[in-house]
């Protein structure tokens, strides 16, 4: 049993019995105290005298040795009772005792192996230490910081023995952590607990996780513990990208694998890279890499059959394995896929929309088109809608809904292409939302100013300016037959400086075409429209080579756009699956896993709600491998630079900050033992014996 | 005229008259440092010229001179006439002041009481003493007066030279009641119409008094060619505080108390103490006069016998 007072533990307070010898000297100095005789002195004034001039310490010395003494005893007394310094200034209620959440780091990072050692290891005997100093009234809970927090308990708990084998159980998600979200998962449960308020983070400290963690949303009167895992120096090489070149290759074209790898070590190292298909085609390079430094490399090769091939790029083993590999796609299509978006009907002969189709695809097959075109109406767009399509076509379509302006957004960000013939007061609207959407990824070049109708007047608009550096207007520069393209229904436009770029201007000076970068995609916007409503376009010989060329120049030159990272949900597309086939889905392991789909026009789309490995997920139809998704660790897991304990500080910026390196066993003790204090008591208990000593041979002399 | 002790002193029937002692005395003599003033003839010089064998110088014959003093052998030679001087000598005047207050009963049965031993007190010590005195200077003819005096003077015996005087002298001791503070001062201020000859004062005191004003009190008796001497009278437990644990000290005089282990106090009132005896030796000395200190652990007649020894080669007696 300890007992607490102020911020010190006393572990053996059954010692505090001897306090009654504190009172010994007390009593000699009672016992020995002599009563005076009284004697008749004719020389007192001598006596006086000498009195007076004697020290008022000199009087009280008797007093003074008997302090002395009681303190000698005070201070052996206390170094029996084994007193020990607990970390933290605020006042702790032993009765309400102490709420401890776990932040336990479980990302990729955690599995570096050094000497045999991984620090989730480390972490796991950590936090156990941590379990092992409890006292009965504390509370205790787990959070794994993964990608989500995944806590033990909802809310703290005393029930230490489903806590440690949770503990026990914990393993590395190669998620790249929210800590942000485990904080406020923490905070949340600390709120309404009474008695002390603790935090403590498990970690590597990885620069690249916890150089953005916010720990201001922490009450300012939890106790926040830092303990590093992991060795002070960690080497490692990983391979951090793969893109392919074009992002959608089609059958038989060339095509180009980067794979980048990064050296984070202080060592120059050399590197055999391979790259293997599923079929057990392998290609190899060996990488030179400097120091600190990444170096990117490609793989040329050419396909001649369509379909979807799931491809490795592998490094030698080192600590961390898991970055040592990087899995991808490599989908190979027969045509383009362009999606058009119209809520336009195509039987009608002025529709925009049937010129359009007709233009992606002027054959009545589609074995010798370049580009096929599937249509799906505004409100069909989604994410599994728009992940099979190189390009979207957004076509004389309707407000979108903001569902549907998201998933159009998230395509784009990630790496998708669009163009946008926008007509009409729905195309201003629709632009507005997606700016405001977009949360500043989308700047418009040009704002709308209101609607030009040419017709009324029998007048008509032409374009006078273009870009013909440009990718897609290139090939029109010595033509010149752009110019003869009429138009009579179009936005006025005002120019946004410095934002997106101008490709062509009606001879008004408003802007006809322009693009603009959402993220990793592109944005297209046509301030006009095929219908023949609008312009004349769609009737021109021009049409179809422009729009093939607004195709091909849209179309993705690299395929990051389905890159998945652990953690994420990821998705795909997979030609339509028959109704009574019988679908399932599976983890890189090959265990079941939760999957859904969605089935949409020109095939089906497949949803895997949350990874937790890498490697490839698959859906298989009918025991066949329908398709594959490639999801990889987080590049900024392989990057083990860790920040040191005043770049901690400085992010904390609270006082009651702690910090203890989980290998340090004596520090962690004394952090959650408190400091021991008994040996100071037993060298001041000396020091006071040589003072009591000092003191008595002073007098006597 | 020469008196002896036609009245014999019964020495055992006075405490303070002891035989052995006057035994061990009877060999020595107190002497005059100086000239002294006497109305008889006697051991002493004195500041009248008269007929004795000690020459001291010529002089011219003046009418009124007695003629039997020309020297004719000189008128003989020189044809002039020469008186020839010779020094008187005559009685010496000793005045006992002995110091009865209250602070002078320390030691006795106190120390008795306390020790368990027999021991003299400070009073004794100068009765003793007084007495060896007394009987040194009546055996030599000499004139004795005893004052008792504490606050005042309490007792006050005018000189005499007999031993029936001795026996005053003894029984005024004896009677003494030792009470009041000492008021050095007012005494020798009182006692100075009544020390009315020229002679020697012995004070025999513990002397816890001002310093400066008993000097400038004896100063007065020096300039009417007295000589001094302080017999300075402390118990032996005075001189070095005795060996015991608390201890609740009480003024003799005053009732004043303090409160003290003596071990604790001892180093620091032995300083004090001897401060104040070098200050008072060193005014005597200043003074030219004698001063003895004298504890009472020394047996009196050792004491006296070792001061009339000093006293004797500082006067260049042999």
């Amino acid at each position: 049993m300890r007992i607490l007072l102020g911020n010190i533990w006393f572990a053996n307070p059954a010692l505090g019995i001897g306090v009654f010898a504190l009172a010994v000297p007390l009593v000699i100095h009672l016992l020995t105290r002599r009563t005076p005789k009284n004697m008749i002195f004719p020389t007192l004034r001598f006596l006086l005298a000498a009195r007076a001039r004697q020290s008022r310490v000199y009087h009280l010395r008797h007093l003074l040795l008997m302090i002395a003494r009681t303190v000698l005893l005070l201070l052996i007394l206390l170094a029996f009772l084994r007193p020990s310094l607990i970390r933290g200034g605020a006042k702790q209620d032993p009765q309400a005792g102490r709420t401890t959440i776990i932040l336990m780091d479980v990302s990729a990072s955690m599995e570096y192996r050094y000497a045999g050692v991984t620090p989730l290891a480390q972490a796991k005997a950590a936090a156990m230490i941590l379990l092992d100093h409890h006292n009965k009234a504390d509370h205790f809970n787990l959070i794994l910081m993964g990608a989500t927090p995944d806590n033990s308990f909802d809310e703290p708990s005393d029930n230490l023995f489903l806590l440690r084998r949770d503990i026990q159980g914990a393993s590395v998600t190669h998620e790249y952590p929210d800590i942000n979200a485990a904080i406020a998962e923490a905070v949340s449960e600390l709120r309404n607990v009474s008695g002390s308020r603790h935090i403590c983070f498990i970690s590597d400290f990885q620069r690249s996780n916890w150089a953005s963690v916010d720990f201001s949303r922490i009450e300012p009167d939890t106790e926040l513990l830092f303990m590093p895992v992991g060795p002070d120096r960690e080497e490692n090489c990983a391979i951090t990208d793969v893109s392919i070149r074009p992002g959608s290759p089609t059958v038989g074209e060339s095509i180009e694998i980067v794979c980048k790898a990064a050296n984070y070590s202080d060592r120059p190292r050399r590197l055999p890279l391979e790259l293997k298909f599923q079929d057990g085609r392998s290609f190899k390079q060996e990488l030179a890499i400097e120091p600190q430094s990444t170096v990117s490399t490609s793989f040329h090769l050419r396909i001649h059959q369509s379909g979807q091939y799931e491809g490795h790029l592998t490094i030698p083993e080192d600590g961390l394995n898991v970055d040592n590999q990087r899995c991808f796609i490599l989908t190979i299509a027969e045509k383009i896929n362009v999606l058009v978006v119209s809520d336009e009907d195509p039987k009608q002969t002025q529709s925009g929309l049937r010129f359009l189709l007709n233009a992606i695809n002027p054959f009545e097959e589609t074995r010798y088109a370049a580009a096929v075109a599937s249509v799906i109406r505004s409100g069909e767009v989604t994410a599994a809608a728009l992940s099979s399509a190189q390009v979207v076509v957004l076509s004389d379509i309707q407000e979108l809904s903001r569902k549907s302006g998201e998933a159009l957004l998230k395509y784009l960000k990630d790496g998708g292409s669009a163009a946008y013939f926008h007509v009409g007061q729905a195309g201003s609207q629709n632009l507005d939302h997606l700016a405001a959407w977009s949360q500043g990824d989308l700047a418009l070049p040009f704002k709308l100013t209101g609607q030009i109708d040419l017709s009324e007047r029998k007048s008509h608009a032409t374009w006078a300016q273009g870009n013909f550096d440009h990718e897609i207007l290139r090939k029109f520069k010595e033509s010149g037959e752009l110019g003869d393209l009429k138009f009579q229904r179009f936005f006025s436009t005002q120019r946004v400086k410095q934002k997106g770029q101008v490709l062509l201007q009606y001879d008004d000076g408003n802007i006809a075409m322009a693009q603009t970068t959402v993220g990793g995609g592109t944005l297209l916007l046509c301030n006009f429209s095929c219908s023949l409503d609008c312009s004349d376009i769609a009737r021109h010989t021009l049409f179809v080579p422009l729009v093939h060329e607004i195709i091909r120049g849209l179309r993705p030159s690299t395929g990051r756009r389905n890159a998945f990272l652990v953690g994420e949900p990821c998705y795909t597309t997979i030609p339509p699956v028959p109704e009574a086939a019988a679908v399932t889905f599976k983890n890189p392991a090959g265990e079941p896993v939760e999957g859904s789909l969605d089935k949409a026009q020109g095939g089906t789309a497949v949803f895997f709600a949350r990874t937790k490995a890498c490697g490839f997920y698959r859906v298989h139809v009918a025991d066949q491998v329908a398709g594959s998704v490639a999801v990889n660790v987080d590049p900024l897991e392989s990057n083990l630079e860790r920040l040191d304990v005043s770049q901690l500080k400085e992010l904390a910026k609270g006082p009651r900050t702690a910090f203890v390196a989980a290998s340090d066993a004596a520090g962690m003790e004394t952090l959650l033992e408190g400091k021991p204090l008994w040996h100071y008591l037993l060298l001041a208990a000396i020091g006071m014996l040589c003072l009591e000593q000092l003191m008595t041979l002073l007098l006597r002399s | 005229m020469r008196r002896s002790a036609d009245i014999p002193v019964r020495k055992d029937a006075h405490k303070y008259l002891d035989e052995r002692t006057l035994a061990f005395l009877k060999h020595l003599s107190f002497s005059a440092r100086g000239a002294v003033d006497g109305a008889y003839t006697g051991k002493h010089k004195s500041f009248i010229k008269g007929h004795s064998q000690e020459f001291t110088d010529y002089r011219e014959y003046m009418p009124g001179d007695d003629i039997r003093k020309i020297d004719w052998k000189v008128f003989g030679r020189t044809d002039r006439y020469m008186i020839k001087l010779c020094e008187q000598e005559t009685v010496m005047t000793c005045y006992l002041l002995v110091d009865s207050s209250a602070s002078m009963a320390f030691g006795g049965s106190w120390h008795e009481k306390y020790f368990g031993n027999q021991d003299i007190s400070k009073y004794d010590y100068a009765c003793y003493l007084s007495v060896a005195i007394s009987y040194l200077l009546l055996q030599q003819g000499d004139r004795v007066s005893l004052t008792l005096f504490g606050s005042d003077i309490e007792q006050h015996l005018p000189a005499g030279s007999t031993f029936s005087h001795l026996s005053e002298i003894l029984n005024a001791l004896e009677v003494q009641k030792v009470r009041h503070r000492t008021s050095l001062c007012k005494v020798l201020q009182q006692a100075s119409p009544l020390l009315k000859r020229r002679g020697i004062l012995i004070l025999i005191s513990d002397l816890l008094d001002d310093p400066e004003s008993l000097f400038s009190m004896l100063d007065m008796y020096l300039h009417r060619n007295f000589e001094v001497v302080l017999f300075h009278v402390l118990h032996k437990h005075e001189l070095e505080l005795p060996e015991m644990a608390a201890v609740n000290f009480i003024d003799s005089e005053s009732g004043e108390r303090l409160t003290s282990i003596p071990a604790d106090i001892r180093q620091a009132y032995n300083r004090e103490l001897q401060g104040y005896i070098d200050a008072i030796q060193s005014m005597a000395e200043a003074r030219k006069i004698d001063y003895e200190l004298m504890s009472t652990e020394t047996p009196y007649p050792v004491a006296l016998q070792g001061y009339i020894e000093r006293r004797r080669r500082r006067c260049g007696f042999s």
